[in-house]
């Protein structure tokens, strides 16, 4: 679990400009503040029994929304309201709940993160393997000089991939049972991020990838191999074409007197 | 199955070409499985003719509307076990086959003591560290005795089971060192057993429990109503569907075959067929009559065998608003009242209604004793039940009762398919190997109570049916031994 | 169209200059300057690195390898054929089968249409090969039976023929293929692939550094000889000559093309590309350009008068063949054809139209 937890417990906080008047019993902290792109995630915890969000907490949320980071969406669970955007986050649950709800949250807040991050990663990459999905097929000597640009793209997919296996035993682990808090919420939450038909999408996408330039990488091996065997072939051509030159021309000059 | 250990049907000599006629007696999804099954493998031709006694086709299995709005409920089989995540699931393939669109159910909620207990964690809050403890090592004792392969091949092979001896159920439950905890599990699978848990086997009983696992089993519902299922059966069979005809007795023909007697509106009528597939309910075996001695004793014996009645009772409600919204959110929950019963949130499965439609399956003792009060009375029990949080709304008004539906199911499922000790595959679904090679019985009472047991079993016959024939076998009698144990 | 490389327009300038030069002093005076055996190995050394650029260029515009295989061998039998024609009617019908630059070059063609695709290493072992191999064969042919009176003489019978086109002629085969195919591997090392998007050329100086290694080689070698073996030093090498084509002085005009074209694409290409000395390197284009037309046109200009004099005066064509002026005025004559070439190839040539280069393109491609 990635978070760096500076919680600041009620008073104001300001993100572009603007401040919202959060409720004093109200605690943020900062999470994933490790992750690439400054992809992190501000949490907001508020223990108590609450029928409505608060006003405050709900335009905390949105702005996030409306800078982009994307849409905002609430759920409600055995007294408990939790409203989630990427970059922001409110849980607002019974004080007994509230911790084991926040680590919830903050598990598949940090696999949606993970899946985002391959997500853009293959969808920049698509352009690269239409160029480079010819040379799956067949390798030419013009292509040699893109082995080492062939290699590390195979090795950023491979990296993608096994990001992908490492979330894999939580993302497709069917419910518990019986069900914990912790799981439900999870289960929950993953569910309305759809995690699972993403993950598996992108385990395709990144499957395509890997088989591309695997093949690529093949290719270009035997290729290589081929090439080598290919010179020795030819070395020993020459030679005898040299031979049979020497023959012929000795021939050619005796007969010409 | 094993074709070739079948006991031949005896097929009396016959004109060449003459066409093998098959009746099967009941028309509930047991018989509509066996006809589209025989239709679909048999290699040749057959005249299959279905007798249903009642005016519908289905059975157990039955969508119905409100009279006073455009709301269905289920009045019989609410869900359909899917176990296509771990392998193979004819239901699954068939519904799937049909063209039919399936919607995910799921609920893991009781309502105890007034008290939503969705969780380990609710559990620990509300019955203590100690129930939870217990509630835990009851689960990992389960799992332990039963694996999710043991509880998929469950009901394939007598010996499936391997290591769980024929015991009570109340046995295992008895290893609970919390009185609350014991109480918890039995409340959350009564519903499901339709029986005391003492009363049924550990098999079955750790069955029921471990369904709640989705590594065990998942839920699904038809979208539109679980009676699609039957519709589109029904719309594909190619047979001869006599709905309205009692059939009153089966008896082996002197010249070969059986000779069915029926009964409708329009009279009596006697019928000869060269095998006959008896897939009725086990409560209705003793609605038909089977001649000779030897038939009659082997059905009794058969039915003996599974004799162990379990009930239902279903209690629908129309209501102006799904008022329990924002309290309950599954498409079910347990409620520990009637020694712990099943509510449905109907109206979950009617995404676009604006009604709110709640369920009450109520099992065992509890749906027995309750059936013989009147529609009034039971509607009434059943409101009385609801928890404070979800009744005061009613109380309120803000909430209001529009409709009510009951449906008694009576005998109608066993408390032990199988029975105590399941007989081998072959000889469940053929009473009389011997004497009567021809009659079979289908039944979910011989597997499991559930629509996956009734078509595993009508894929049984079936297949043996389409086998023997296929092959044109004349039967070998062996005077007390089944051709079935060659 | 290939972006053309001014290194590679210079250097073939010099190459022009010096021809140019050396025949008219060489045809009229009889006066071999001191820059006599530079412009040949040069040209022939281009002749391969350009054949790379073009062949290159074909490949970025997704030409098939057999279609470029085609119109290289097309163009090589054209200049093939044209060497024939150039004896012919600019020397004397004699002189049909002297193996001239023209055959050579069309020889190269074809033979680097074929190879284009075998590896570098391995054209690297046969342009060694056919250095190493053409002393030998020089012997077996007897080579001074063939320039006894100081030029080459042939009888007109098909092993004749062979032998002057392998190993006696004026430019034969071997040892001359070695600096085409040497320029069209160095091109390969030198440029970077415009096709496939990736590769990058060999550092100029690395390549730079192995032209002046060879020059070096050359230059052991002809301090050596004196003192290597009889068979060695008799066979194998020969001092530093044009004809034959010794290999002390193939590999050292080897070495001094690689190291030119090096050093030239290292620190005039930049130069050219910033737009400085567009004059002068616009004089180069020019005359590298119409290389082959001022090849074929230079002999027309210098040869025919003299020719038809000495026909005139004294009934034989030759009479007056490397006796006709003093050097200097040979040299200046040179020169001036030089420079109205220039006049006149920069008002009519822009277009590219005309001329012996646009009659292959029409034949040809």
């Amino acid at each position: 679990m990635h978070e760096d937890a500076r919680p600041e417990v009620g008073g104001s906080t300001a993100r572009g400009g603007s401040i919202w008047a959060l409720p004093a019993t109200a605690t943020v902290e900062r999470a994933f503040d490790d992750a690439p792109n400054q992809d992190g995630m501000e949490i907001l915890s508020m223990p108590g029994e609450h029928a409505e969000v608060p006003a405050a907490v709900d335009a905390w949320i949105d702005a996030a929304s409306d800078s982009g980071a994307g849409p905002a969406f609430w759920m409600a669970f055995q007294g408990s309201r939790i409203r989630w955007s990427p970059s922001r986050c409110a849980i607002l649950a019974p004080a007994e709940r509230l911790e084991t709800i926040r680590r919830a949250v903050i598990e598949v807040s940090g696999h949606d993160r993970t899946l985002r991050q391959v997500e853009r990663a293959l969808a920049a990459a698509w352009p690269e393997l239409d160029t480079d999905a010819p040379l799956a097929f067949e390798f030419e000597e013009r292509s040699v000089g893109r082995r080492d640009e062939l290699r590390d793209r195979l090795k950023r997919v491979l990296h993608l991939r096994a990001r992908l296996a490492r979330i894999a035993p939580a993302v497709l682990a069917p419910p518990i049972y019986p069900p914990t808090l912790a799981s439900q919420v999870a289960d929950r939450l993953r569910e309305r991020l759809r995690i699972v038909a993403r993950h598996e999408a992108a385990s395709i996408q990144a499957d395509v990838f890997r088989d591309t330039y695997d093949m690529c990488g093949q290719r270009a091996s035997d290729f290589m191999l081929a090439r080598t065997g290919h010179r020795l072939e030819w070395m020993i051509i020459v030679l005898l074409a040299a031979q049979l030159l020497l023959w012929g021309f000795e021939y050619l000059a005796t007969a010409g007197g | 199955m094993t074709p070739h250990q079948r006991c031949t049907p005896a097929i009396p000599p016959r004109p060449s070409g003459a066409v093998p006629r098959v009746a099967i007696v009941g028309g509930g999804p047991g018989g509509l499985f066996t006809a589209y099954e025989l239709q679909r493998i048999a290699s040749r031709p057959l005249e299959v003719t279905l007798y249903e006694a009642s005016d519908r086709l289905g059975g157990k299995v039955q969508t119905i509307r409100f009279g006073s709005a455009d709301v269905r409920y289920e009045a019989g089989a609410a869900e359909i076990y899917d176990y296509s995540h771990f392998g193979h699931d004819p239901l699954r393939e068939l519904v799937a086959e049909l063209g039919l669109p399936v919607r995910a159910m799921g609920g893991s909620a009781m309502i105890a003591d007034g008290a939503v207990i969705a969780n380990t964690d609710d559990v620990r809050d509300h019955m203590g560290a100690h129930a939870h403890a217990s509630l835990l090592a009851f689960d990992r004792l389960a799992r332990d005795r039963m694996t999710p392969h043991e509880f998929y091949a469950s009901g394939d092979d007598d010996q499936a089971i391997a290591g769980i001896p024929a015991t009570g159920f109340g046995a295992v439950l008895g290893t609970m060192g919390s009185a609350s905890a014991r109480r918890y599990v039995e409340h959350l699978i009564h519903s499901d057993l339709a029986t005391e848990p003492t009363r049924t086997n550990e098999a079955y009983g750790l069955q029921n429990y471990l369904m709640n696992d989705p590594a065990y089993m998942r839920l699904y519902g038809i979208e539109g109503g679980n009676q699609r299922l039957v519709d589109e059966l029904t719309a594909r069979l190619a047979c001869t569907l006599r709905v309205g005809h009692r059939v009153e007795s089966v008896e082996a023909s002197p010249s070969g075959g059986f000779a069915l007697c029926h009964a409708s509106a329009t009279g009596h009528g006697m019928d000869r067929h060269d095998l006959v597939v008896v897939a009725l309910p086990h409560d209705q075996l003793t609605k038909v009559t089977f001649g000779g001695d030897r038939l009659r004793d082997a059905v009794e014996r058969h039915r003996a065998h599974h004799d162990h009645p379990a009930h239902y009772l279903r209690a629908t409600i129309l209501f102006d608003r799904p008022f329990w919204k924002g309290s309950m959110e599954e498409s079910f929950w347990m409620l520990d009242r009637f020694d712990g019963c099943c509510m449905y949130d109907e109206s979950s499965r009617s995404p676009l209604t604006t009604h709110g439609v709640l369920g009450w399956l109520i099992g065992g003792d509890a749906a027995r004793t309750l059936a013989m009060d009147t529609d009034d009375e039971i509607v009434r029990a059943v409101l009385d039940s609801l928890p404070e949080f979800l009744s005061a709304q009613l109380a309120t008004g803000s909430a209001r009762m529009i409709e009510a539906r009951v449906h008694r199911w009576t005998g109608a499922v066993s408390a032990l398919p199988g029975g105590w000790t399941p007989m081998p595959i072959e000889r469940r679904h053929c009473p009389d190997p011997d004497g009567h090679p021809g009659l079979f019985m289908v039944g979910d009472y011989l597997y499991d109570s559930t629509l996956n047991g009734v078509l595993d079993s009508a894929e049984r016959v079936a297949g043996w049916i389409a086998a023997d024939l296929a092959e044109g076998r004349l039967p070998r009698r062996h005077a007390g031994r089944s051709a079935c144990d060659a | 169209m290939t972006t053309r490389l001014a290194s590679i327009d210079l250097l073939r300038t010099i190459a022009i200059v010096t021809m140019v030069l050396v025949h008219f002093s060489e045809n009229l005076a009889g006066y071999a300057p001191p820059l006599s055996g530079l412009g040949a190995p040069l040209f022939v050394f281009l002749s391969g690195t350009s054949y790379f650029l073009w062949s290159d260029g074909l490949v970025a515009r997704d030409l098939s390898d057999d279609a470029i295989a085609r119109v290289s061998v097309r163009r090589g039998l054209f200049l093939f054929g044209a060497g024939f024609a150039f004896n012919l009617f600019v020397w004397l019908p004699e002189d049909i089968f002297n193996w001239d630059v023209l055959t050579l070059i069309g020889s190269a063609l074809v033979m680097l249409a074929f190879m284009r695709r075998v590896p570098r290493e391995v054209l690297v072992l046969v342009a060694a090969v056919s250095l190493l191999v053409a002393p030998i064969l020089r012997g077996m042919a007897g080579y001074a039976e063939y320039w006894e009176n100081g030029y080459f003489e042939s009888d007109l019978t098909l092993s004749d023929v062979l032998v002057g086109y392998l190993a006696t002629g004026y430019f034969p085969l071997l040892p001359w293929i070695t600096l085409s195919l040497a320029g069209y591997v160095t091109a390969s090392w030198l440029f970077s692939r415009r096709t496939g998007g990736g590769g990058s050329g060999a550092d100029p100086l690395r390549i730079a550094a192995i032209g002046m290694g060879l020059v070096a080689v050359s230059a052991a070698l002809l301090l050596a000889r004196p003192f290597l073996a009889g068979p060695v030093a008799a066979g194998m090498l020969g001092g530093w000559t044009m004809f034959p084509p010794t290999t002390e002085y193939v590999t050292g005009m080897l070495g001094v093309a690689m190291a030119s074209l090096a050093f030239g694409h290292r620190f005039v290409d930049p130069i050219a590309a910033s737009g400085r000395l567009a004059g002068a390197f616009g004089v180069a284009r020019t005359f590298s350009q119409y290389s082959l037309t001022i090849y074929v046109v230079h002999h027309v200009v210098h040869l025919w008068p003299l020719w038809i004099y000495g026909l005139r005066e004294t009934g034989e064509p030759t009479a007056h063949w490397m006796r006709a002026m003093p050097a200097g005025m040979a040299l200046a004559l040179g020169g001036g054809f030089l420079v109205a070439c220039l006049l006149v190839l920069r008002t009519i040539g822009s277009r590219r139209s005309f001329g012996f280069e646009a009659l292959m393109r029409w034949v040809c491609d």
